[in-house]
């Protein structure tokens, strides 16, 4: 640690040279400058007024570095600072042309988690770079473990590799699944299998990889596999539970991402099927349930979506005793066929299911194409029913009872 | 009370950062490179037990990205206080404005009394200081081989008899083979930029002859199944360690290595004669100290004060002892022979050396590796001398302003 102390103290050193400080300088100043703008507009995120803003910044820059040069003074922080809003102004062009032919949520998604913080990062590693040399801080012994020295660069691959895998890894692989789907016809659940599973692979050979750069050698890892065959005894067996049954299922099929289940008496759409857990998407309320693997794996799932997409719908109804319930049902089923959105085969079928105690029970039963449109149909085909029976002054009866007093008898 | 302790704490001066470069080498060369941070090291931390408040940072730039990555960080403002490097480096430094003259002033150098002070010199400043001297040497392992080759036919004669000989492919390390052909000193200066008598870059039709048969004796000299060309002197020391070759032409820095391996039955002594007797002129290297354009007042003062003491007697003497393979430039150390029969034949050696400076040799450390490609088609029979001697011509012509190069 007092290796790494002194390190950064020399970076000071550099920092407090004049020329350096006149740059730095320009470059708060500049800074503050397009924060000044940024408040008073409050621009949003789709708004192109930003883009503008920064390519204004990048002409000062270039201008002041010109002027600082002039002399014969170093520049080159003011320049390398232009160059990366250049870079930083061109992927958010990128942002900006990607909204408005892809899914904005997703373009957003993929901005915030992963090219933010990778060119952060990537900008940061090139300014040290520039200023003292990356081996230089990365080869910064830490502290020793198992017989290796944990440096600077070990710690740093330790915090930021495992990120970057999970969250980089997403787009290559969705583009591979795409292509694979297209070259060998996969349906879409099997793509999504795939791209799961050459995801893992990937964060594997990742995680492989860095722990062999932090030195994590034979004896380090036989350690630490032994301390977790302790911990999947007691702490971590539900995460590793869980794991082992996140990729069964995947093999499985039965909780793809894309599937519709029923879960707690709703229909849900399967969103991710993580490392641990799945995310549900349920309609009725907009909610995401996080649900651990092994639930899916240890309980009966209902699924929709087994070998067809199609559900079977009801909608019950009563009317009248007075009407012929032929009559009844006929129409009935002429209300469904009528939906677009009920599905013209299997017919749908109206049924006599009761005779009650105000009414004649009827249910219309008919296949819809998408499960997680049940509510919605349903709703469709019972306001139709109503206005069909208007139509044909069909009653629906209110509950009713007669009473009989005693004086009548 | 918390008043006071600020008062005084504002009152400390801020430490001085200095910031130290050092390049020792071509990129294959690991035994200098290690060698020279080692006691750069140990210098820095004397230099900053004396000097309470200045904090020196080393930092080690492989020689082959030195120039893009000051010219880069210079770029910046942050570029280095001190650097340490070979003649052809520093002298690409100076040139690119990378480096600036030294401000010490002769009251300040002349009690150092520095050899190959005055090839740095422009006007009245020098543009580096030598900082240590590392001569070539033969170092072989005494179980196989009795008494060293006294002349380069002797060398031929042992491999002949089955001793396994090592020479490097590398241009400026195997040059010494050309002195007694005539041809080194030539070759030398058509590599620094001299031009024939015809006003063109290129040997007088004697010099060509004389490098001619240098050439055809490498070529010869391949022939002999026990005497092998290795790329670089890092693998010669590495085969001498293994027991795979039996002498071997070296630098100094490697003896601490060897030393290591091979105990006892390591023995050096000076390069093979030529065949008229006259000591082989290999070349050595020079370490130089340049200073950089970036540092403040205050950091150049720093910077001039260490170079002072590593230039001093003692550090000098220190740098001497700790590692063997440096010799001092401070002419004031007396090297001890009479103890120390490997300072005796780096003595030995470094008396008919040359050392590159600016105004000569260099060339042959910068256009190096290229020949060096050269010389290898050529032993391995991929090229004929007269067509290497042709293209060692172009490439020499070529690096001089106004040549192809350029």
């Amino acid at each position: 640690m007092n290796e790494l102390l002194f390190l950064i103290g020399g970076w000071f050193g550099m920092v407090m040279r004049g020329a350096v400080l006149l740059q730095l300088a320009i470059l708060v100043a500049v800074f503050l400058l397009h924060q000044t703008w940024k408040r008073r507009r409050r621009p949003s995120l789709a708004s192109w007024q930003p883009l503008l803003a920064k390519l204004v910044a990048i002409g000062i820059l270039a201008l002041a570095a010109a002027l600082v040069a002039l002399p014969g003074m170093a520049a080159g922080l003011i320049v390398l600072a232009a160059q990366l809003l250049a870079v930083w102004t061109a992927l958010d062009a990128l942002r900006l042309i990607l909204r408005r032919f892809q899914n904005v949520d997703a373009v957003e998604s993929y901005w915030f988690r992963a090219v933010r913080p990778l060119f952060l990062a990537m900008a940061l590693l090139l300014c040290i770079d520039r200023l003292d040399g990356l081996q230089a801080i990365a080869d910064v012994r830490l502290i020793a473990m198992f017989g290796e020295h944990f440096t600077v660069g070990g710690a740093a691959l330790l915090v930021s590799l495992p990120y970057f895998l999970v969250v980089l890894s997403e787009l290559p692989v969705l583009l591979l699944g795409l292509l694979l789907q297209r070259l060998m016809g996969l349906s879409a659940g099997n793509r999504k299998v795939f791209e799961l599973i050459f995801r893992y692979l990937l964060i594997g050979v990742g995680v492989l990889w860095l722990a062999n750069q932090i030195g994590l050698n034979g004896t380090a890892i036989a350690a630490i596999a032994g301390g977790l065959s302790v911990g999947l005894g007691f702490g971590i067996k539900e995460v590793f539970s869980n794991f082992v049954s996140g990729l069964w299922l995947l093999f499985e099929g039965s909780v793809r991402p894309g599937e519709v289940l029923l879960f707690e008496g709703d229909p849900v759409e399967v969103r991710r099927l993580g490392l641990r857990a799945a995310t549900l998407w349920r309609d009725r309320d907009n909610v995401e349930l996080v649900v651990p693997n092994q639930t899916f794996f240890t309980a009966t799932t209902t699924t929709y979506t087994g070998t067809d997409r199609m559900r079977r719908s009801e909608v019950q109804v009563g009317a009248s005793y007075r009407h012929d319930p032929d009559q009844v049902i006929a129409l009935l089923e002429d209300v469904a066929r009528a939906n677009p959105r009920v599905l013209p085969q299997p017919a749908p079928k109206g049924l006599l299911i009761n005779y009650g105690d105000s009414s004649i029970d009827y249910a219309l039963r008919f296949w819809i194409a998408n499960p997680m449109e049940n509510g919605g149909i349903c709703s469709e085909v019972r306001r139709a029913i109503w206005h069909a029976f208007q139509a044909h002054e069909i009653e629906i009866p209110f509950p009713q009872r007669v009473l009989h007093t005693g004086t009548d008898a | 009370m918390v008043a006071l302790a600020l008062a005084s704490a504002g009152c400390q001066r801020l430490p001085v950062n200095l910031q130290v470069s050092i390049s020792p080498g071509a990129g294959a060369d690991q035994l200098s490179r290690q060698s020279l941070n080692r006691l750069s090291s140990q210098m820095a931390r004397e230099f900053m037990q004396n000097n309470p408040g200045v904090n020196l940072h080393l930092r080690s730039i492989p020689e082959a990205q030195l120039l893009d990555i000051l010219s880069a960080r210079s770029s910046l403002g942050v570029g280095p206080d001190l650097m340490i490097t070979r003649a052809a480096p520093a002298q690409a430094l100076a040139q690119k404005g990378l480096s600036r003259p030294s401000e010490l002033t002769p009251a300040q150098l002349d009690p150092l009394a520095i050899k190959y002070l005055a090839g740095f010199r422009q006007g009245h400043r020098y543009l580096a200081l030598p900082f240590l001297v590392q001569p070539s040497l033969a170092c072989y392992d005494r179980r196989r081989i009795d008494a060293p080759p006294q002349r380069l036919g002797d060398l031929v004669r042992l491999a002949s008899e089955g001793k396994r000989i090592g020479l490097p492919l590398l241009f400026n390390e195997l040059l010494w083979t050309a002195t007694g052909f005539g041809a080194e000193d030539p070759l030398i200066r058509l590599l620094d930029g001299a031009r024939a008598s015809n006003g063109k870059p290129g040997l007088e039709p004697a010099d060509r002859k004389a490098a001619l048969a240098w050439l055809q004796w490498l070529y010869r000299a391949n022939v002999e199944p026990t005497l092998k060309f290795l790329d670089n002197g890092d693998q010669l020391v590495q085969a001498l360690e293994a027991g795979k070759l039996d002498w071997i032409s070296c630098n100094a820095t490697a003896i601490r290595r060897l030393r290591r391996d091979l105990g006892a039955n390591l023995a050096v002594s000076p390069l093979p004669r030529t065949k008229d007797g006259e000591p082989s002129r290999a070349f050595a290297r020079l370490l130089l100290i340049s200073f950089g354009r970036d540092s403040n007042p205050e950091e150049r003062r720093v910077a001039q004060k260490f170079a002072l003491f590593v230039l001093n007697d003692y550090s000098q003497n220190n740098l001497m002892e700790r590692a063997v393979g440096n010799m001092p430039v401070n002419q004031t150390v007396i090297v001890p022979v009479k103890n120390a029969p490997e300072l005796a034949a780096m003595e030995q050696s470094l008396a008919s050396s040359i050392v590159p400076d600016f105004r000569s040799g260099v060339g042959v450390t910068r256009l190096a590796q290229p020949i060096s490609q050269l010389l290898k088609q050529t032993i391995y029979g991929d090229l004929r001398p007269a067509e290497a001697l042709q293209q060692i011509e172009a490439l020499a012509g070529a690096s001089q302003p106004g040549g192809q190069g350029r």
